[in-house]
């Protein structure tokens, strides 16, 4: 074998060789970025329309892609199953709640986004399942705002187009609000000047209930005066009370023996008197004769006129006219 | 009465069926020197050429892709993953087999045939036809593995680079992004399919190189419809490839 040929065939081996490398580390590369050496596991979710989403479409946590999809199937009720595989490491940081939404922009390819959620139980091991949800595009927000606006733009039109119409009474209905308006005006300068009124009334008042509650003051302050003196004078009586209880009692007792002596007394005027009073009434029977007697034969007695009948008053009921019906 | 599209499909396949079944021949050490010599011939030495168009489409695709869809850098490796890797790189690999050495291969068994002297019933001979037929077959088919390998290496490497100075983001993010972008059986496949083209090129010009008349003005001939066919062939496996991937 020749050098030259020796060359080649060395040349070809290290060709050969070096395209299988690079062919190695390029599928090695990728597949080892994809997880494909390390441990993953799966997920599902229920979406209503599978659109954009096929095997292999980006699953990200956080922007950080940790997955793909693996394989979509349809349900018996229409629906599609999507399947997901993720890195085994991060399937405890889902919670139950967790969330896939399909996120769809212009001229990028789909990718679902998990949301971890924050419930305090983890994603159930038995059974994997996830909510879903999708992100419109923009196309599909423009169209679902453009169906939007239509109907809100033919009321426009509509309103304008009766506003347009009635264009006459719109200017007698602004003139009218002009004055009414105006007299709005009016009743808020009037209800200004009322205000102004009451409030130098309610001033007044104020001044006025100052003042009475200074005189009240002063008052409580005599009464409290006055309360003073009652309890000193209290203080008095209460100190002179016992002297005077015991002099009214010493009196007391004097009267007492006075009228003890009283007693005695009288018992010996009633020994003494009743002689006295026997031999009186025979005296003043004969007295009372010797009277009649003399104003019988006394000279006098036919000079004077007799003492007139007395005059019975007309109702007889009435005690106080017999009573003050003078003597004729 | 068949056409003649028919007949020359029907006769490429009896060729790639052929060099496919009588591969066992490799153990001779004249078949294995004639492979080795097609292999560097249309593999070594046809590897400068496809790297520096590799390079510059590595480096072209990123920059042009920004300018067409702004500076989405994940949108750029997408294209240049589905378009520079999966597509590309068999397509350009095959479209340098054969401008280089199908049209070559042809040419040479023509003239073979034409100046060896042999006569009709050697040249169609088994033994002799599969030591013309089975290296280049064989030898384009690892040619075409061989450069699809290099050029979609070469051709990330130079995108990488060129997103990493347009972006002015470190190279190794710029890896990394690709890696989470590619998917790691398409490079398998284009690989696949760049044996697939290597393979029908060689039956396509060593089918019209042993079926050329033995006169001068049948050689051109001969190169010409080795190359419209080589074309007509690898886009053929490529639409069905393309098919497959649909079913």
């Amino acid at each position: 074998m020749t050098p030259a040929v020796l060359r080649n065939r060395l040349l070809l081996a290290a060709v050969l060789v070096g395209g299988v490398l690079l062919a190695m580390a390029l599928t090695g590369g990728i597949a080892w970025r994809h997880g494909t050496f390390s441990k993953s596991v799966e997920i599902y979710a229920i979406a209503q329309n599978a659109a954009s989403i096929a095997p292999g479409t980006a699953v990200r946590l956080s922007g950080v892609r940790i997955g793909e999809v693996r394989s979509l199937d349809l349900m018996p009720d229409l629906t599609v199953r999507v399947t997901m595989g993720i890195d085994a490491d991060l399937l405890d940081k889902l919670r139950s709640d967790a969330r896939a939404q399909l996120i769809r922009e212009q001229l990028r390819p789909a990718t679902i986004d998990l949301d971890p959620g924050g419930a305090p139980t983890p994603l159930d091991p038995r059974d994997r399942k996830i909510a879903f949800g999708g992100r419109g595009t923009l196309t599909e927000i423009a169209d679902d705002l453009r169906s939007r606006l239509v109907p809100i733009l033919d009321d426009l039109r509509q309103v304008t187009g009766t506003l347009r119409a009635r264009q006459g009474d719109i200017g007698t209905v602004l003139a009218n609000a002009a004055a009414a308006s105006g007299e709005l005006a009016k009743t808020a300068a009037e209800m200004r000047a009322l205000a102004a009124g009451s409030r130098a009334q309610l001033a007044d008042i104020g001044s006025q209930s100052q003042a009475l509650i200074t005189q009240g003051n002063a008052t409580v302050a005599k009464v409290g005066g006055l309360i003073e003196q009652v309890n000193t004078s209290l203080g008095v009586v209460n100190g002179a009370l016992p002297a005077l209880m015991s002099k009214a009692e010493s009196t007391l007792s004097q009267l007492d023996a006075v009228a003890r002596d009283t007693r005695q007394i009288s018992a010996a005027a009633a020994a003494t008197l009743p002689g006295v009073l026997r031999t009186a009434p025979p005296l003043v029977d004969d007295a009372n004769e010797l009277v009649q007697g003399a104003r019988q034969n006394w000279l006098v007695r036919g000079l004077l006129p007799p003492a007139p009948a007395a005059e019975l008053p007309i109702s007889s009921h009435d005690a106080s006219a017999l009573r003050d019906v003078p003597a004729r | 009465m068949i056409s003649a599209s028919t007949r020359l499909a029907l006769g490429y396949t009896a060729m790639l069926t052929h060099g496919v079944m009588h591969a066992a021949r490799l153990r001779e050490a004249a078949v294995r020197e004639a492979l080795a010599r097609q292999i560097h011939l249309s593999g070594v030495q046809a590897l400068p050429a496809v790297s520096l168009i590799a390079a510059l489409l590595g480096a072209v695709v990123p920059t042009q892709a920004m300018a067409l869809l702004g500076t989405d850098n994940e949108s750029v490796l997408k294209i240049l993953v589905w378009g520079g890797i999966r597509e590309l790189a068999p397509l350009i690999a095959a479209l340098v087999l054969t401008a280089r050495s199908g049209v070559a291969i042809a040419t040479e068994v023509a003239l073979m045939h034409l100046r060896s002297g042999m006569d009709e019933s050697l040249w169609h001979g088994a033994a002799h036809e599969d030591e013309v037929v089975i290296p280049r077959m064989l030898g384009l088919a690892v040619c075409g593995a061989l450069l699809v390998s290099y050029f979609q290496t070469i051709a990330v490497a130079a995108a990488l680079l060129a997103s990493s100075v347009l972006l002015d983001t470190p190279l190794l993010a710029e890896l990394d992004t690709f890696l989470v972008s590619g998917v790691w059986w398409q490079v398998l496949a284009a690989i696949g399919k760049g044996i697939l083209f290597g393979l029908a090129i060689g039956a396509v010009c060593c089918y019209h190189g042993l079926n050329a008349e033995p006169k001068v003005a049948a050689v051109p001939k001969a190169a010409v419809a080795a190359g419209l066919g080589s074309l007509a062939a690898v886009l053929a496996i490529d639409l069905f490839a393309a098919g497959l991937r649909f079913v």
